[in-house]
């Protein structure tokens, strides 16, 4: 007799056959595939999730395999966007189930189109403000999401469930500004605690598809170099802009074209309003003699004595060696959105 | 004055010199707000620092501390 390759899931009595059959029916969106998301992708695919929609505007970096498990030493070389590299990695590992990679910016504009279809959204992301923004997005179209994060050696998890409990608004309050907490670009990353805090995420987001009554109504922090792990209680603010008065500042601040400084990198991003007006190979043409032009699958190099940026497709640049935003716009304006 | 012994677990450990543990003591009513103070943590400006922990339960800074009690300080996790 053979049996099948969820066998030992399903003889796992809180799941089961009909729990592996919601979780071979169930759609997850997986937003940032760096540390955390690349350890759910790989626990989500393994357990057989039926479609897995992987989000990731970053290109694989040798930096990156020190603890972002799917990756390889080639996908670096080939500059290979993480979404990308992920689902042609997780094809190998799980054939059977649907793989959407969207290498795009998180950002008002495109946040709820891409939590629309989906039952569940997980947390793999690298930076507090797109988690505002996750969670205004959650809040206001009734999808659960479980968010995870770790610095240093310490993490936390937590599900949060619209109607049910409290937000990641209530757990740490306004969203602080930047250069007040740190990043893992400044005080490091050890892959233990990534891989613990993705574990307990993939673990709370399989209970949640299969409807399990032990989910955690908890916040739960560990550290991996302490050796502890708390479950602590944490209460739905009365007050809470989010939860509470429904009030969503981050998904309503809508510029023309939205500037983030990328982490670690000296860099930022200009993502344009996404009016379908874009016509990538129009704008790269018309690089061509203004400096040096390499294209690539994912996305084009521009270098001249001016200006420095990669363009994807979806009309957003990467805009290397500015000191700030404004010079960023500068640069986008002149080059891409003439 | 009230004695507290705050416990500083993973990275937020750096707010107490490294160390996990502090013994210290407070005027009577001392809130979570004096509790910050001592350690010059200014809550939604200091790196690192997230919340406080009671008895496994998040509490607001202006909740008043007691004698003999442990809290937790927690850091605020950004990354991943």
């Amino acid at each position: 007799m053979t049996v099948g390759r969820y066998h030992r899931q399903e003889i796992f009595y809180p799941i089961g056959p009909e729990g592996q059959k919601k979780l071979q029916q169930s759609r997850v969106c997986i937003i940032g595939i760096g540390a955390l998301g690349t350890s759910i992708a790989n626990n989500l695919a393994r357990a057989g999730v039926g479609y897995l929609r992987l989000v990731d505007r970053d290109i694989v970096e040798l930096t990156n395999l020190q603890r972002q498990v799917l990756f390889t030493e080639k996908d670096a070389e080939e500059m290979i966007p993480k979404a990308e590299a992920a689902k042609a990695h997780l094809q190998e590992i799980n054939s059977e189930i649907e793989y959407d990679a969207m290498v795009v910016d998180v950002n008002p504009y495109n946040i709820e189109k891409l939590i629309s279809d989906v039952d569940l959204v997980v947390d793999g992301l690298d930076n507090l403000e797109t988690r505002y923004l996750i969670n205004e997005a959650c809040l206001k179209n009734n999808v659960r999401w479980v968010y995870g994060g770790a610095v240093g050696s310490g993490g936390m998890c937590m599900n949060i469930l619209p109607g049910e409990g409290p937000c990641l608004h209530c757990l740490l309050g306004p969203l602080p500004e930047d250069g007040t907490y740190e990043t893992c670009d400044t005080i490091g990353v050890i892959s233990p605690i990534t891989n613990i805090v993705a574990s307990y995420e993939s673990a709370e987001a399989m209970k949640i598809l299969v409807g399990s009554e032990s989910i955690s109504h908890q916040l739960i922090a560990m550290d991996a170099w302490d050796c502890y792990t708390d479950f602590v209680d944490v209460d739905v603010d009365p007050d809470c802009p989010v939860c509470g008065k429904h009030q969503y500042t981050l998904l309503e601040h809508r510029q023309k074209n939205y500037t983030a400084s990328l982490c670690g990198h000296d860099a930022y991003q200009v993502t344009p309003e996404d009016d379908g007006s874009f016509d990538y190979d129009a704008v790269v043409a018309a690089l061509e003699g203004e400096g040096e032009v390499k294209r690539n699958r994912y996305f084009t190099i521009f270098k001249n004595d001016e200006a420095d940026f990669k363009l994807f497709p979806d009309g957003r640049a990467i805009i290397n060696s500015v000191p700030d935003g404004d010079k960023a716009q500068q640069i986008f304006a002149k080059y891409i959105d003439r | 004055m009230i004695k507290l012994k705050i416990l500083f677990n993973g990275p937020v450990r750096q707010l107490n010199g490294w160390k996990n543990v502090a013994n210290i003591e407070l005027p009577d009513g001392a809130t979570g707000y004096d509790l910050c103070d001592y350690f010059d943590i200014i809550p939604g400006k200091t790196r690192l620092y997230g919340f406080l922990i009671r008895d496994g339960k998040k509490i607001k800074e202006e909740e008043e501390l007691h004698d003999g009690e442990t809290i937790k300080v927690n850091g605020k996790t950004s990354g991943g």
